[in-house]
């Protein structure tokens, strides 16, 4: 966050703050998008240190208050992918309230470095339609390739390819790709995470055929723009975008009476009759109600998933093939009156039936509270405290759903700032990728074996099959095979053997520094925070016995062990 | 070397001690029983595995796919001639098939298909575990449990396996192993030092849940490093198999089986499926790396061929009709394969639903007669003591295909 534009703790009131807000926001216009209103004010001054105190006061069992180090530390574990050394002496310079609400406004943040390097990933920058084409031309030429064996061998490479196997699959490695250069190098870390969260909320999967070129456009024109947003906006861009609709069906799902129908039925009674894919699919429905909105507890029927369905009918997709995007198709739609959660839907809406719906789901407190819970459980704890939920929910219902202002909440709770909170959470295989390659201010010139690391250790980006994209507790992510990936990524990482990515410890070794130091340093940097005192001399033993030959022939050496095992270790797999 | 702090737990000493700690027998005679699951992912064309000779119609629809080499089974099914290195086995009486097997859900997508195939739930997308995953939590056979209870050869867990159950997916065994430490020794030596290393860390770890996991962990590296040899040394592998995907995945189940490191479920998938063109050449390669490999793993099992039941199963079949590029589109029925000592082999299963137009499903393909469950069902139960057909396939009415020789009346 090297790049940040006037620091607002300069200006002592708050109009003054807006005001400056407001010009900085002028002056990034050429990288910035519209940005969304406030609808709530700035965090107080020293919200979270006042917050820390609160809890400790609160909560004397939990231990004393987080110390100011600590609170640093915390903040970035929570906020970004993992502190770079850098972010530790910015937090520290201009406070913790003034970074958070630094990184609530993406729109202020200069990230131009990164955007260029994005440039190079064309299913990042290009439409469906235009990926569609690159793919029609890609396959015309593999056609007239010139001899039978290249075709053979090329056929043979693509497949060897997982699930992102046929066509498109080069486009999901690329979008995979371009979320570790924004994971490890975005100054926006916030919007970047809160990417990865609604991303997974409303999850597709780049892996079914028809949705790899559109996974890209997906996340950003539909997630993006409105991560810091209105829920209400991020609900009716996902219903409406191309890869819900294909993903979860919805557009292929029609009245299984519509007139339309009927009449055809009439005349070609068998040929149609057995046309598949006609009729009702209430996939979208299920999951809207479920994993969007409500919650799976939020109180709705297997009548009301029948009604939503009904009310989807017709939200369509155009040209699929060629240039995909939303239509709504009035002969695919049943116009019959519907009855949602108790309110009726009257006869005839048409297309606004679908958007009636999510005006209901959106409202509901239901929904408040669910998004609530999850909003918590990602940035406290697996076990989210009820009374933070409860006043998540609430700002939630007193703001329209107002994203922003639900993060402002818990960045000034005593949940939060709890001491029951530090390092409560289990790393994802994003977050320790990305915050190692962070933590060691490693560059990063190809990603691709960093896509690769997060992929062995359990979570292939953009190919979370099931609707409930991926988990978000201890439980989605400690097991045994990940466990082993997370310790080769450590060590290989440490030795600069992950392919396109240059880190130098260099700086931990300096002055002949002996094994005490070095791990010190390392502690350090990687922001280890307090080892178990059998974990220090464990690893002190370990860096004791490296030959004194080998430390003078490749002084770095012991850093790099010292890394490798903290990396590996059990402390670091949290933040 | 200065000595680990934590020391080396003793059991990892000698294999035996290590496995008997898991209640499973090191003597080679014990009978544990174990279900093997390939996944032939892509919609495989069961009417050109086993293709219906007596269909007249058949001649007028796909007249370039019909291979005059097919060597005739029984009742107007011809085998694919790439898979003659199974005719042994059919002959033998441990293979069998089902024909019109498939799900009674229509869709043609091969992300839902499988995605309903491997959840056990055709139609139904929000299931929580896989079907594996449920078999073995609903499992009342075996004992304790050992970190190599449920394996998949796979980079991540496939559906079928994720849910409440403990499962290690891995993409080969050479893979399950820690690098060297920096600055160390290399080789076999610097493995396992690194295994000492994080073993004792996790050990003390604060957090229980890491620290199972980590025992979990080390413990199944334990396990195949004694059994297996690092780097895979010690292994037999006398047995020849194809040099592919297929031949890989099943040479690697069929060594954790003759281990005996108390594998209950194996897992696989093998893609390449999906002909929509050039469907002939195509599918005789595809087939015919896949006969030899299921022909090579079943030469290999020796002793555990008794209590190993494999099925091998699509996410659906392909049109009856051939398409313009020589190939067929997503369909609906196909067929199923079953290999296994308790199998009542030399047979196909299931009721021939016909391939007349007025018998096809859409008009189009050939129709399910078998749901897929009641061909995994009764797997389940045979081999891990699955009873509660409900709760392993929720919303299933149907019964189960009834393809296995009664207990102890094995015929090998």
């Amino acid at each position: 966050m090297a790049h940040v534009v006037p620091h607002r703790a300069n200006f002592p009131d708050r109009s003054w703050r807006a005001l400056a807000a407001m010009a900085a926001t002028a002056l990034l216009a050429a990288c910035a998008r519209t940005a969304v209103p406030d609808r709530t004010p700035p965090l107080p001054d020293d919200a979270p240190r006042a917050a820390a105190d609160e809890a400790a006061l609160r909560d004397p069992q939990a231990g004393p208050a987080l110390t100011d180090a600590e609170l640093i530390d915390h903040v970035l574990a929570r906020v970004t992918f993992g502190a770079r050394p850098a972010d530790r002496e910015l937090v520290a310079r201009i406070g913790p309230t003034a970074f958070l609400e630094e990184q609530l406004h993406p729109e202020r943040i200069d990230d131009a470095a990164v955007a260029g390097r994005l440039a190079a990933y064309r299913a990042v920058t290009a439409s469906p339609a235009e990926l569609l084409r690159d793919l029609a031309a890609r396959q015309k030429r593999e056609a007239s390739a010139e001899s039978f064996l290249q075709a053979m061998v090329q056929a043979e490479e693509s497949r060897a390819r997982a699930r992102t196997d046929g066509p498109g699959g080069a486009f999901v490695g690329e979008l995979a790709q371009a979320k570790m250069v924004r994971a490890v190098a975005s100054e926006r870390q916030l919007e970047e995470v809160m990417v990865d969260f609604w991303f997974n909320h409303f999850n597709v999967f780049g892996g079914k055929d028809r949705i790899r070129t559109l996974v890209g456009s997906y996340e950003r024109d539909a997630i993006r723009p409105h991560a810091l947003g209105r829920f209400r906006d991020l609900l009716g861009a996902t219903a409406q975008h191309p890869a819900m609709l294909v993903y979860l069906d919805n557009w292929r799902s029609s009245a299984s009476t519509s007139p339309a129908r009927q009449r055809r039925t009439e005349f070609r009674w068998l040929a149609k009759a057995k046309r598949p894919g006609r009729g009702l699919n209430e996939n979208y429905a299920r999951e809207l109600l479920e994993l969007h909105t409500l919650g799976v507890d939020g109180g709705y029927t297997q009548e009301d998933v029948t009604e939503v369905a009904r009310c989807f009918t017709g939200w369509t997709v155009a040209e699929l093939r060629s240039d995909p995007r939303y239509l709504f198709r009035r002969g695919m739609h049943d116009d019959g009156e519907k009855r949602v959660l108790g309110t009726v839907i009257e006869a005839g809406g048409g297309e606004s039936d679908g958007q009636a719906v999510l005006d209901l789901l959106a409202r509901h407190p239901s929904t408040a509270r669910f998004v609530a819970n999850k909003l918590v459980r990602r940035f406290v704890s697996d076990d989210p405290p009820q009374l933070l939920v409860e006043r998540v929910a609430e700002t939630f219902e007193s703001t329209g759903g107002d994203i922003r202002s639900m993060l402002r909440t818990i960045f000034s709770s005593p949940e939060l700032f709890s001491r029951r909170a530090l390092r409560a959470k289990v790393r994802s295989p994003l977050e320790l990728v990305a915050g190692s390659v962070r933590a060691l201010g490693g560059d990063v010139d190809d990603a691709l074996s960093l896509a690769r690391a997060v992929e062995r250790i359990g979570e292939p980006l953009y190919q979370a099959q099931p609707p409930t994209g991926y988990g978000d507790t201890a439980g989605a992510w400690v097991s045994s095979g990940a466990l082993l990936a997370r310790i080769n990524f450590a060590l290989a990482l440490a030795e600069g053997r992950m392919d396109g990515v240059r880190v130098d410890l260099s700086s931990l070794v300096e002055g002949e520094a002996g094994p005490d130091q070095v791990l010190s340093r390392a502690q350090a940097l990687l922001g280890a925070g307090e080892l178990s005192d059998r974990t220090r001399e464990f690893v002190l033993a370990r860096l004791r016995e490296v030959p004194a030959k080998r430390v003078e022939k490749k002084p770095d050496v012991l850093a790099e062990r010292a890394v490798g095992l903290l990396l590996g270790a059990p402390e670091l797999q949290r933040r | 070397m200065t000595m680990n702090p934590f020391g080396r737990r003793h059991f990892l000493q000698g294999s035996a001690v290590l496995l008997a700690s898991f209640g499973v027998s090191a003597d080679p005679g014990a009978r544990k029983r174990k279900l093997v699951f390939l996944f032939l992912t892509g919609g495989l064309d069961g009417l050109s595995v086993l293709s219906p000779t007596a269909e007249a119609g058949l001649r007028e629809l796909r007249p370039g796919l019909l291979d005059e080499k097919a060597i005739p089974l029984e009742s107007g099914l011809a085998l694919h001639p790439a898979l003659a290195p199974l005719l042994p086995l059919y002959r033998d009486n441990v293979l069998a098939f089902a024909h019109a097997v498939g799900q009674p859900d229509p869709t043609r997508s091969h992300f839902d298909a499988q995605d309903y195939l491997e959840l056990g739930t055709p139609g139904v997308k929000s299931t929580r575990d896989g079907w594996l995953s449920r078999a073995l939590q609903l499992s009342s056979a075996g004992g304790p449990r050992t970190p190599l209870d449920a394996v998949a050869i796979s980079q991540h867990l496939p559906r079928s396996l994720q849910g409440g159950a403990k499962a290690f997916a891995f993409g080969s065994l050479g893979a399950v192993r820690l690098r060297p430490l920096a600055g160390g020794p290399g080789g076999a030596r610097g493995r396992s030092l690194a295994r000492d290393t994080f073993e004792a860390l996790y050990a003390g770890a604060r957090d229980p849940n890491m620290a199972a996991a980590g025992k979990e962990t080390f413990e199944a590296l334990a396990l195949l490093e004694e059994r297996l040899g690092l780097d895979g040394r010690g292994r037999d592998e006398s047995t020849e198999y194809p040099r592919t995907a297929a031949g890989n995945s099943l040479r690697q189940l069929a060594a954790l089986i003759k281990a005996d490191l108390g594998l209950r479920v194996g897992c696989a998938s093998i893609g390449g499926w999906d002909t929509h063109a050039n469907q002939p050449g195509e599918l005789s390669r595809r087939l015919g790396d896949l006969g030899r490999a299921l022909a090579a793993f079943w030469s290999d099992l020796g002793d555990a061929r008794d209590d190993t039941l494999l099925v091998a199963v699509t996410e659906f079949g392909r049109t009856v009709r051939q398409n313009g590029a020589l190939g067929t589109d997503h369909g609906h029925g196909s067929i199923a394969l079953m290999l296994g000592g308790r199998v009542d082999g030399g047979k196909v299963y299931g009721r021939w639903p016909g391939a007349s137009p007025a018998a096809l499903h859409d008009g189009r393909d050939l129709a399910v007669t078998t749901d897929v469950r009641a061909v995994l069902a009764t797997a389940a139960e045979a081999q891990l003591g699955v009873s509660d057909l409900g709760a392993l396939f929720p919303g299933y009415r149907g019964s189960k295909l009834g393809y296995l020789r009664a207990p102890g009346l094995s015929l090998r």
